[in-house]
């Protein structure tokens, strides 16, 4: 570098005629030194340094969100209610590679072995996108060189393309028009990411379906899978426009008892915890009870309890398994619940049926002769 | 003053694309080569030109810049101007100047404009499909 350097040098004391005293004194200073803004990129980029957290009310509740999230009885508790219909989960989708049935004669041993690789897919297909809260995005200033003005009118982006970093920890810079030296935003850099090292199926800009008249309309088609899946594919899960979509989605859900619709699908872990952690169970419960699938409906309130309940003794009581299903939807129907009248309705409803089948039963085993 | 030997081997940019719209490519190559032949090492690129979003966009391998930096190569003008603008180098003294002149020009400009004041507005009503694309005659290298 300091070949170079002398070179320029020679050039500067040149054309130092046209220049202040001051600007060529600032120049010649500037090469005195080594590198430093080179050294101040690696650093930076070695140095994942994270900016402090400053604790409002709304970065607690966006971390509970994540922190929630991801308690082992949440999971448990989410994947059960995500369900496993087989015939839903293996679906024929709609692909451009045509795959035709094959039929195989196996032994027992290698039918087991298959059957534990069909279990293995399932788990993927099921495996839930996370719920996170949107990140702040604040790009940190590397450089002010405010004698650049006028240089370009651009914004002058520069990405790493060294193997090794993945597209969060990737360096990548922007040098504004002002002269200022820092890192990109979350727009930047998922375009530059994209551009550069791209993911497969994923825009550039942003797809149409997601813009305002055609997300309604895909919507009011009930085609919620698609567009969920649209949007994890396009987005990454802590992107604001990500959570912004998945939130339209579950309140047009809500707002069409369309609940059936994500059942044994991914997305319906986190439909649930949305609704839960608003506390807005109430039609979703309403909907289980209707179906009869009431260790269902005592799953989703378990979750309730689980995220909002201080209880102690409530906690240990449902993590024990002592409370029965149905007392345990009473139960939060009488005390917590917002639809109370409906669902006091529904659950009366469901009692009656289970005690109309059990007389039926009882009548048809006397009938056989089966009662002692 | 130190004597120091030219280096053999240079990065620079190389100049592909075509007419009326470069594409530069960020090269290791030997000095001596004519220029705008393909580099032995590619390291990186760089679209002079603006996308819609008024953005120059430079892609560079920062590790393998290192490597050549710590080899000793002969960097040109326009690969420091651009490693300048993106932090890796200090930013070369062209740059600063070059950014000087436009500011002066600029402040020129705007003395002769408050001088004349002649309203062209109705020109402007009249191109209404013009796409509106940032059309500088400044250039990053």
């Amino acid at each position: 570098m300091k070949t170079t350097f002398n070179a320029n040098m020679c050039s500067i004391s040149k054309l130092s005629h046209l220049l202040t005293n001051k600007s060529v004194h600032h120049l010649n200073h500037v090469f005195r030194r080594t590198a430093t803004p080179a050294l101040n990129v690696l650093s930076t980029r070695f140095s994942h340094s994270k900016s402090s957290d400053d604790s409002t009310a709304d970065d607690m509740n966006a971390k509970d969100i994540e922190r929630i999230f991801l308690r082992p009885r949440v999971q448990t508790l989410l994947k059960r209610l995500i369900g496993f219909n087989d015939q839903k989960v293996f679906e024929a989708k709609p692909s451009l590679i045509s795959k035709t049935n094959e039929v195989r004669f196996m032994t027992d041993s290698e039918l087991n072995l298959m059957l534990e690789m069909a279990r293995n897919r399932a788990a993927e297909k099921i495996a839930m996108p996370p719920v996170l809260s949107p990140k702040d995005d604040t790009p940190r200033v590397l450089a002010t060189d405010y004698e650049l003005q006028g240089y370009i009118d651009s914004k002058f982006l520069l990405v790493d393309s060294s193997a090794g970093y993945s597209d969060q920890t990737r360096l990548i810079v922007v040098r504004e028009p002002n002269g200022v030296l820092r890192e990109a935003n979350r727009e930047e850099r998922y375009r530059m990411n994209q551009m550069f090292f791209p993911k497969e199926e994923r825009l550039l800009e942003e797809p149409k379906m997601f813009c305002e008249p055609n997300l309604t309309n895909v919507l009011d088609r009930h085609e919620y899978e698609f567009v969920l899946n649209r949007a994890c594919l396009q987005y990454e899960p802590n992107d604001p426009k990500y959570i912004d979509i998945c939130h339209k989605i579950y309140e047009h859900i809500v707002a069409n008892n369309q609940f059936q619709s994500l059942r044994s699908t991914r997305h319906f872990g986190p439909f649930c915890y949305y609704l839960a952690f608003d506390s807005r169970i109430d039609k979703l419960l309403n909907d289980y009870i209707l179906r009869e699938e009431v260790s269902d409906g005592s799953a989703l309130v378990q979750l309730y309890y689980d995220i909002h309940s201080s209880d102690a003794q409530l906690l240990d009581e449902i993590h024990a398994e002592v409370v029965s299903d149905v007392q345990l939807i009473k139960k939060y129907i009488s005390e917590e619940s917002k639809e109370k009248s409906i669902l006091e309705l529904s659950i009366q409803k469901y009692e009656e049926i289970q005690r109309e089948k059990a007389a039926m039963a009882e009548d048809i085993s006397r009938a056989h002769g089966l009662n002692a | 003053m130190v004597l120091v030997k030219a280096s053999q081997f240079s990065v620079r940019l190389i100049r592909m694309g075509c007419k009326n719209r470069p594409f530069y490519q960020l090269g290791a190559l030997p000095t001596r080569r004519r220029p705008n032949l393909l580099p032995d090492e590619v390291i990186g690129n760089v679209d002079p030109v603006p996308n819609h979003n008024n953005e120059i966009i430079a892609c560079v391998d920062l590790k393998r810049l290192a490597y050549w930096t710590g080899k000793g190569v002969k960097f040109s003008g326009g690969a420091q101007s651009v490693l300048g603008l993106g932090g890796w180098f200090p930013i070369p003294p062209k740059t600063y100047m070059r950014a000087l002149g436009s500011r002066e020009k600029e402040r020129q400009g705007m003395d002769t404009k408050a001088s004349d004041e002649t309203t062209e507005d109705k020109d402007k009503d009249k191109d209404e499909f013009v796409i509106e694309r940032v059309i500088s005659k400044k250039r990053i290298c």
